[in-house]
């Protein structure tokens, strides 16, 4: 018997993890089609336990394909649940365990996007009434639909404007590899880039202590520019790297301010303790995978709404997403520069020209294509350390002063 | 699949291969381990099966012609034929190395290096009268496929035994068992160390060379340095330890090198295997430690001449392997004395100087390199754009992975795991491992659907 208990005794690992692989498998399997459907199992060319590990990435735990615990909690909560003493702490995992389920919000966000952003909208115009001049903004996707853009022309000058009309293309480059492709139209293309009251700002050159009470808000790219950027000593930021629209109001970001050790916090606590007079938005490369254009629009805008309803007096900049390198754009299906331009041009339009503008530098980044230029960054997505200083150059050289409030020299 | 740390491979090529294998009376595993790896192979590249095959039957057909019994002379005729498949198996590895550079590093057949190697190995241990019988194919297609060892050895031997029924394969509960415990050592070093650091690497990729602090530049070097050694360790372990499931003996690869007492031991313990190869048939037949000490320096130069042109074409690769060579000279002829009184030194010169001997390694691109040395002697070059916390952010994130791989680097922990293999703990441990690596793989495979994460 001893003999027969340490011979297979050796073979332990080797029973523990078929038993293991056949018990994930089992559970992938079971489900395929409720817990694990968003992970949209592709059988046979991944084996089932490949949803579950997804799952687990997304706290989304095994034992959820079981039907006593399909709305959360766990088998751990049953057994606590048996010992008096374990009453509080099973409530709190219970709520922990429901609250944390972006697996499921993933697919739901995507699907109740638009419902989503009219209920903020909602709340945010209850808060302050400057949503209002955002108005509701269709992006159309269609084949062969003629481009409405209505260029403005250089050197015309609307009434009541002292100073000369800012050209399209600066809030975005006008060449062709900058622009949208031509199936594609978005309603009031340049038409919401300008202020609403008929007061026209031009993009002027400022100095660096124009961002003195400004912060910039993204993800690592934005991460990149306070480690690099050379402006740590003036600027705020408020940033986490695969950070997206539909994440950052929820996520802990890193929060660091000019001389202070940077804190974790949330975006809403953030804006809360601190304002500002100018936001940098740059966001959108995370999510460049997701399928449609339309409900990152529909994201970017909430998160204007969110930030216009907590810093009312602030300057929002909508920086356009950095173009990627020509050999990530040929071969990904997603990093491409043709899907960088169709949402920046989307998110443009959520510009005001009043209190929202949106900045584009890719011309100082990027060749006559519109290809990040491969000498300035390692990964195809990233800049070097040593060209952060371009972006900063950038954003000086593309201020709005609308008062002396914003900016004195 | 081709590679041991996917999960088309764990999940579902080694188990079927097994179960196959297994339920194969032995007379046969030789087809069946030749036919699996070829498979294996062929879910990397059809044209470079083609070419494997091609050399495969070539090889046998001209080193079974070139076989003598033991004691017998082999003919001029059989001489002649053996020296042509050397050449040709040389001339072919020199062209594909060529053509690589040309056209491209992806263009080159995988495990090529490793596998000529092997060949090369068949066909002199022939010459020397090392293969006391007589191969049939199989064994040699056995031999020279077989799946654990294609992609990146180790380069096992002939007569290492396990091909015919001299040496049979010893197929037990007991081998399995210990295989499997090996092959998710290796998976855990490879997807949870090795794979982990790599990250860092390429964050300091992102950043731009010329833009890291000088303490990041370091602690990269290390990080560059255990990331090499964990991945191949790693990839050593899983190979051997298949082997093991197998029922072949286990080969070591790697014993331990940065417990080594000076630059020469390290690389006694460093890929053992390659080491060996180049001892019996470069050092030795050139002359080696008894022939003078001319004839050793030129010996010792010769091998790490050819060991920095097997690791890479370009021109890093030479510098590296020639100045290790004269480290080894001068270990050997200079300093032997002083290593012998101090074995500290020793010891320190393989912390310090194998670490920066691999930064020359890292960087095909020679004004890289210049860069990154320049970071890491900053007396020369100035950083553009440092961030001087950089060192800080990074120490904090990698510094379980430091933790874990200098760990690992201790002979007598990685003794006490192994020797307690069977025990519940460690069983639990290895158990827990292999859930951590599947889940690493799984999790950041590029699906650029779900996981960017910039």
């Amino acid at each position: 018997m001893k003999r027969f208990v340490r011979r297979w005794g050796r073979m332990l690992l080797c029973l523990l993890i078929l038993l293991s692989t056949a018990g994930l498998s089992a559970a992938g399997y079971i489900g395929k089609d409720t817990v694990y459907r968003s992970y949209a199992a592709d059988f046979p060319r991944e084996p089932w336990l490949v949803p579950v590990m997804k799952g687990i990435h997304d706290g989304v735990w095994p034992w959820r394909v079981l039907p006593a615990y399909a709305d959360g909690g766990s088998p751990l909560d049953s057994l606590l649940a048996l010992l008096p003493a374990g009453e509080g702490k099973k409530q709190d995992e219970a709520a922990e365990t429901a609250a944390a389920d972006p697996a499921e919000d993933a697919s739901a966000e995507a699907e109740t996007a638009a419902a989503t952003a009219a209920e903020e909208a909602e709340t945010a115009s209850e808060a302050s009434s400057r949503e209002e001049t955002v108005e509701a903004t269709t992006v159309i996707t269609t084949q062969g639909c003629v481009k409405t853009a209505q260029a403005v022309q250089p050197g015309v000058i609307p009434d009541g404007v002292c100073s000369e009309v800012v050209p399209a293309k600066d809030y975005g480059s006008a060449a062709p590899a900058f622009l949208s492709p031509d199936d594609t139209q978005y309603n009031r293309d340049t038409e919401g880039m300008f202020a609403q009251n008929g007061t026209y700002y031009l993009l002027q050159k400022v100095d660096r202590s124009y961002l003195k009470d400004a912060l910039f808000i993204g993800d690592s790219r934005v991460q990149g520019l306070w480690e690099y950027g050379g402006i740590t000593d003036v600027a705020s930021f408020l940033c986490k790297e695969s950070i997206t629209t539909f994440t950052i109001l929820d996520e802990t970001l890193q929060f660091g301010r000019p001389g202070e050790n940077p804190q974790w916090m949330k975006l809403e606590d953030a804006l809360k303790s601190t304002s500002f007079r100018k936001i940098y938005i740059s966001l959108g490369i995370n999510e460049v995978g997701y399928p449609d254009t339309e409900s990152y629009y529909h994201h970017y805008r909430s998160l204007l709404e969110k930030i216009r309803g907590l810093q009312p007096d602030a300057i929002i900049y909508i920086e356009g997403m950095m173009h990627v390198t020509e050999e990530l754009s040929r071969h990904d299906i997603a990093l491409n520069n043709r899907i960088v331009v169709q949402r920046n041009k989307a998110v443009s339009t959520l510009a005001n020209g009043h209190d929202i503008f949106y900045i584009d530098m890719n011309e100082h980044f990027c060749d006559d294509d519109g290809n990040l230029l491969a000498e300035m960054t390692g990964d195809g997505v990233h800049l070097y350390g040593s060209y952060y200083s371009r972006w900063t150059d950038a954003v000086l050289e593309n201020a709005v002063i609308r008062s002396e409030e914003d900016y004195q020299e | 699949m081709i590679i041991f740390s996917s999960i088309s491979f764990i999940f579902r090529f080694l188990p079927i291969f097994l179960v196959i294998y297994y339920l194969t009376p032995a007379r046969l595993r030789n087809a069946v381990l030749t036919a699996g790896s070829l498979v294996f192979y062929a879910f990397g590249s059809l044209p470079g099966t083609a070419l494997l095959a091609v050399l495969t039957v070539g090889n046998h057909l001209f080193g079974t012609a070139a076989w003598t019994r033991p004691g017998r002379e082999p003919s001029s005729l059989q001489r002649g034929l053996g020296l042509a498949a050397i050449l040709a198996d040389l001339g072919v590895l020199a062209a594909c190395k060529v053509l690589g550079r040309v056209l491209g590093s992806a263009w080159l057949p995988v495990g090529l290096s490793f596998y000529i190697f092997k060949m090369l190995s068949f066909q002199l241990d022939i010459r020397a009268g090392r293969i006391v019988r007589k191969p049939d194919m199989l064994s040699t297609a056995a031999y020279l496929t077989m799946f654990p060892q294609i992609t990146q050895g180790p380069i096992m031997r002939y007569a290492d035994g396990g091909f015919d029924e001299r040496l049979p394969r010893e197929t037990s509960l007991r081998n399995f068992a210990d295989g499997l415990f090996f092959f998710v050592l290796g998976l855990s070093m490879k997807v949870l160390l090795a794979d982990r650091l790599a990250i860092l690497w390429s964050e300091l990729r992102r950043i731009g060379y010329a833009s890291i602090s000088t303490p990041l530049a370091w602690l990269g070097a290390y990080g560059y340095t255990f990331r090499l050694y964990y991945d191949f360790w790693g990839y050593s372990l899983m190979a051997a330890g298949i082997g093991t499931m197998l029922g072949f003996r286990f080969i070591v690869n790697f014993d331990h090198p940065y417990a080594a007492v000076g630059i020469a031991d390290f690389y006694r313990r460093w890929h053992v295997t390659l080491g060996h190869w180049f001892r019996d048939y470069v050092y030795i037949p050139l002359g080696g430690s008894r022939n003078g000490t001319l004839r050793c320096i030129g010996s010792l130069l010769a091998v790490w001449t050819l060991t920095g042109l097997w690791h890479g074409g370009s021109l890093n690769f030479l510098i590296w392997g020639l100045l290790l060579g004269v480290l080894i000279i001068l270990e050997k002829f200079v300093l032997r004395g002083l290593l012998q009184r101090v074995p500290l030194v020793g010891r320190l010169g393989v912390w310090i100087l194998i670490p920066l001997t691999w930064v020359i390694f890292a960087f095909p691109d020679l004004g890289e390199l210049q860069v990154y040395v320049g970071r890491l002697f900053p007396l020369f070059a100035n950083g553009v754009a440092v961030n001087a916390g950089d060192m800080a952010k990074y120490g904090g994130l990698f510094w379980p992975y430091f933790a874990a791989a200098i760990l690992f680097c201790v002979p007598d922990f990685y003794g006490f795991v192994v020797t307690r293999r069977t025990k519940l703990p460690v069983v639990l441990a290895a158990l827990a491992l292999f859930w951590l690596s599947i889940y690493r793989i799984v999790t950041s495979a590029a699906n650029p659907f779900m996981y960017f994460s910039f």
